[in-house]
């Protein structure tokens, strides 16, 4: 065999053709399924490319060599997607600002001063980035629309205003929801940077004789900017790609970004999907998202120049508020009203009304259960059946390949092993829904026949599998990181081959981020709304997927009571979550949304 | 008992780049101490690390007690699990999430056909006892101080006697007093175990007290290989020469040659003046040549005593007390000398008339 086509000697990946020694397997079954997952995700990719250069539905069923670029040519003339592009990225950008406003703040608090009642601020955070946008996005309005808006109609009673003062239903307000989604986000991430920096850098700027102030201008602001960039960026990313709360607040009054308008293009109800059309409009969309995370990754490098890696016991200066603690938890407060409180309340006023009303005594009156049992119980039924699969096999399948990814690309010596690691990252780059759209197609249209999953939950399980790989095979590469090779290396001086290395060393030492990482997969299938609305059909509904529809067709109230459940369902999958991180301790830094 | 042949290894493809190990050959027989001794970057560990299997050379045949284990042309690679050797790590490498005796306890379970529980516990028991750390098995791994810890991973790399030792630099994590304990009790043990050992170290001191041979590597070559005694009083070039031990280095060219048979020495000229050195390698008149000498073997004379060969007037330029010994930082024309004294004495600034002995001076080639 030539030398080129040998797989290259891992540790205890070597031996051909003789029976004296043992042959290691795992190696080989890793580089399998890797390779197997990329094929997929590079596949679904291009079959999206592919598709987009057809215009007739018929001439893909046929397989046909019809190739036109008709397609690029109407998505790029049509003025229409110009101003959805332009909606899109101002959406993003509000989006971004108002969790910096929110989010940085509130990390340097927790991070660099003495304000009491840290603990709590962590768990409101974690809450924050756990509950579904959606939720958030159905209590804003409740509040803030034109026509039922509570805010809107106590303003103009105040006033006595003729119209509404406030409308959500504008890619400022949505930009905002969205915002205060992400602030939760934008706070883990930068609190993990002002956990990381090095207090030396500072203490020097100090015993220079600078100032506080001057300090941060000159210190901390220029060590800490590559990481908020980071942060941003990153948050864009999910800014630009986000469904759902473009989707409940922005469809109502026409106002559409590139996710809703993607999924309207495949879903129509009053014409026939226009599948090419939406193929090529997610294909001009890739080359965006893979320079946006090309820079996101510069960032992530300039970060890593100046984080403290010893991880030794040093206490960082904490600033002493004094006073300001009033003010700190001031805005503290703020944000956990706009972000948490104060939309939930109006989805739980809204769930005990049979018909919305202002907040009135004779409302109050007229409050009941009966949403709540008038709730379309078969339905909700296969949807939690549908969610628990979900929750239960996509952590699970997403782990394994993880593992399986970081081991490859950071253990084996397989030659450009890097790309590997490219192919986990490019779900996170592109956003979900044209993932979602390519797996669609190639369910309808290549795999019809031989692999009949369209309209079933293993669809919505795949889909949901590659779109997490980004994050767990991150988590696991951090984890991986930090366990010294030499400890592996022991083991196979012990004899052991890599299966018995993964059973009696890498598993029990990965095994809190593990946990971790399939508990925050877990939640994040259990709120994910945006694949399974592209994939899912009549069978393979999630509980998600329930409360969209009854929104979308118009039942508030049943909407928000089955909503509300979905919350209280997840409180003990939250204090499981909370328990474990604690215990697990892990570098909190790349949460992926 | 390790026999390693023409290795060869390059990280990376292009093999137009210096190799991280070049053409390296050498013999350790049983119960010998070998130490591989060089910069970091030399290729010391990663010779090291072909031995044990962790790294594939490109080229060269290594035997591990007369068994092929490695061989480019014939096709021969014996993983890493199934090389039954004994390794020390720099880090130790002791997994934290296993007690004591379970760390030890690790290669025996995998060996195949199994081993009876209470074989693997009297075994265990032994090795602990070896390394003196019985009555700590149940501890978990971690609360063990970093002496132990290092015990440990000696323990668990000798709980399968294995016929070869590996050690890469396991005392560089210790600090200087425990390092010189360990370095007598490590040496007594190998001894009395009858191993062949391959070690690797930066730390010249430890090589010199430890070895029965010590191999000195540079940018992957094989400098040369001998006795601590010779690799000291008679480094082969000025490269090891000025590793080992700290050595004045001050070069020149041949000036002429002792006619005498046998004779050995000539005289080297340079900036600072004409000097009798010995020779190991033949030279001829005209060569460049670098004059080395020893700081502790550069003597200092009278201020009316004179020499006839091999004096030098200097003048002091720092003096460093190291406990034991005064260190001199001395200029004798365009050159600083270092030297060590046992006398304080002298003040920057002040005269010194210098001495090097010519049985003392050695002429390299460059």
């Amino acid at each position: 065999m030539a030398r080129s086509l040998r797989l290259p000697a891992l540790p205890g990946f070597g031996v051909r053709g003789d029976r004296k020694h043992r042959v290691d397997m795992l190696p080989r079954v890793m580089v399998g399924l890797v390779c197997a997952a990329s094929t997929i995700i590079l596949g679904l990719v291009l079959m999206m490319i592919w598709m987009s250069f057809y215009k007739e539905l018929d001439d893909i069923l046929d397989f046909s060599f019809n190739f036109s670029l008709v397609n690029y040519v109407s998505v790029l003339t049509d003025p229409f997607n110009l101003r959805v592009l332009i909606d899109t990225l101002l959406f993003a950008i509000i989006a971004v600002l108002v969790a910096g406003f929110f989010g940085v703040p509130a990390a340097w608090l927790a991070e660099r001063t003495d304000m009491p009642g840290k603990t709590a601020l962590f768990t409101f955070m974690t809450i924050g980035l756990l509950i579904p946008g959606f939720t958030v996005a159905m209590g804003w309005v409740f509040l803030l629309s034109e026509r039922i808006g509570i805010i809107n109609h106590f303003l103009k009673n105040l006033f006595g205003l003729s119209e509404a003062p406030f409308n959500i239903a504008t890619i400022l307000g949505m930009g905002c929801v969205e915002g205060v989604a992400l602030a939760p986000l934008t706070f883990v991430m930068t609190a993990a940077l002002f956990r990381s920096m090095d207090p030396s850098l500072e203490e020097a700027s100090y015993a220079s004789g600078s100032n506080v102030l001057q300090t941060f201008r000159r210190v901390t602001l220029p060590l800490i900017w590559p990481g908020i960039m980071a942060a941003a960026i990153y948050a864009f990313i999910i800014g630009f790609a986000a469904f759902d709360i473009p989707a409940i607040i922005g469809w109502s009054n026409r106002i559409y970004t590139f996710s809703t308008i993607l999924y309207i293009f495949v879903n129509s109800d009053s014409e026939l999907p226009n599948y090419g059309y939406a193929a090529a409009m997610g294909a001009v969309m890739i080359p965006l998202a893979i320079l946006l995370s090309w820079w996101y990754t510069r960032m992530q490098r300039n970060v890593a120049r100046y984080q403290v890696i010893t991880g030794k016991g040093y206490r960082p200066r904490l600033i002493k508020l004094g006073r300001g603690v009033y003010l700190a938890w001031g805005f503290l407060v703020v944000y956990l009203c706009l972000g948490q409180v104060v939309p939930m309340a109006a989805l739980v006023w809204s769930s005990l009304l049979s018909f919305f009303q202002q907040p009135s005594l004779r409302a109050v009156k007229s409050l009941s259960l009966r949403n709540y049992e008038e709730l379309p119980w078969e339905l909700i039924a296969t949807g939690a059946k549908n969610t628990a699969i979900l929750v239960v096999l996509a952590p699970t399948i997403v782990l394994v390949l993880s593992l399986a990814f970081s081991w490859v690309v950071l253990r084996s010596r397989i030659r450009h092993r890097a790309i590997f690691d490219f192919f986990a990252f490019l779900p996170h780059a592109i956003p979900n829904i044209i993932f979602a759209i390519g797996l669609l197609l190639t369910s309808l249209f290549v795999f019809k026949d031989y692999l009949p999953v369209y309209g079933t939950i293993w669809l919505i399980l795949i889909g949901f599998v590659i779109v997490r790989l980004s994050y767990g095979t991150r988590m696991m590469n951090g984890a991986l990181i930090q366990v010294h090779r030499e400890l592996e290396e022991a083991s196979y001086i012990s004899g052991s081959r890599t299966w018995g290395v993964f059973r009696t060393v890498l598993i029990p030492l990965l095994s809190p981020a593990m946990m971790y990482a399939w508990l925050w997969i877990a939640l994040l299938s259990y709120r994910e709304l945006t694949m399974a609305t592209v994939l899912g059909g009549p069978e393979s509904s999630t509980l998600s997927m329930v409360v969209f529809g009854l929104w979308t067709v118009g039942g508030m109230g049943t909407s928000s009571a089955l909503t509300v459940i979905v919350v209280l369902c997840l409180a003990p999958l939250l204090a499981l979550y909370w328990y474990i991180s604690r215990k697990a301790n892990v570098i909190r830094e790349e949460h992926g949304a | 008992m390790i026999r390693i042949e023409n290795l060869s290894l390059w990280y990376g493809a292009d093999r137009s780049l210096p190799p991280a190990v070049n053409n390296l050959s050498l013999e350790i027989k049983k119960g010998e101490f070998y130490t591989l001794l060089g910069p970091s970057g030399c290729g010391k560990t990663t010779t090291l690390r072909s031995v044990a299997g962790l790294e594939e050379p490109q080229l060269g045949e290594i035997y591990i007690d007369d068994e092929l284990v490695f061989s480019d042309k014939k096709q021969v690679r014996v993983p890493v699990y199934d090389r039954n050797i004994g390794m020390v790590f720099q880090s130790y490498a002791v997994w934290p999430h296993m007690t004591v005796f379970n760390n030890v306890a690790y290669p025996l379970k995998n060996e195949r056909p199994r081993l009876s529980q209470n074989a693997i516990r009297d075994r265990v028991m032994n090795a602990l006892a070896l390394v003196k750390l019985d009555g700590f098995e149940n501890r978990p791994a971690p609360n063990l101080s970093g002496g132990q810890q290092q015990r440990l991973a000696l323990a668990r790399a000798l709980v399968r006697e294995p016929k070869i030792l590996l050690l890469d630099e396991p005392l560089s994590n210790l600090d200087a007093k425990l390092r010189e304990e360990m370095c007598v009790e490590l040496r007594e043990m190998i001894k009395r175990l009858d191993v062949a050992t391959l070690y690797v170290t930066h730390e010249q001191m430890e090589a010199l007290s430890m070895s029965d041979t010590i191999a000195v590597m540079n940018q992957g070559d094989l400098l040369q290989e001998s006795s601590p005694l010779e690799i000291y009083g008679a480094p082969r070039n000025s490269f090891v020469a000025n590793f080992i031990g700290k050595s004045n280095m001050i070069a020149g060219k041949v000036a002429s040659v002792d006619p005498a048979a046998g004779a050995k020495t000539c005289v080297v000229e340079t900036s600072i003046g004409n000097f009798t050195c010995r020779w190991l390698d033949a030279l001829e008149v005209g060569r460049d040549v670098t004059m080395v000498i020893r700081s502790e073997d550069v003597a200092k004379l009278k201020p009316d005593e004179s020499v006839n060969v091999n004096g030098a007037d200097g003048t002091v330029g720092s003096v460093l007390f190291l406990g034991d010994i005064f260190e001199y930082w001395v200029s004798v024309g365009d050159i600083d000398l270092r030297i060590k004294l046992e006398d304080g004495d002298l003040s920057p600034g002040d005269a010194i008339r210098l001495n090097f002995p010519e049985e003392r001076c050695l002429a390299l080639t460059r």
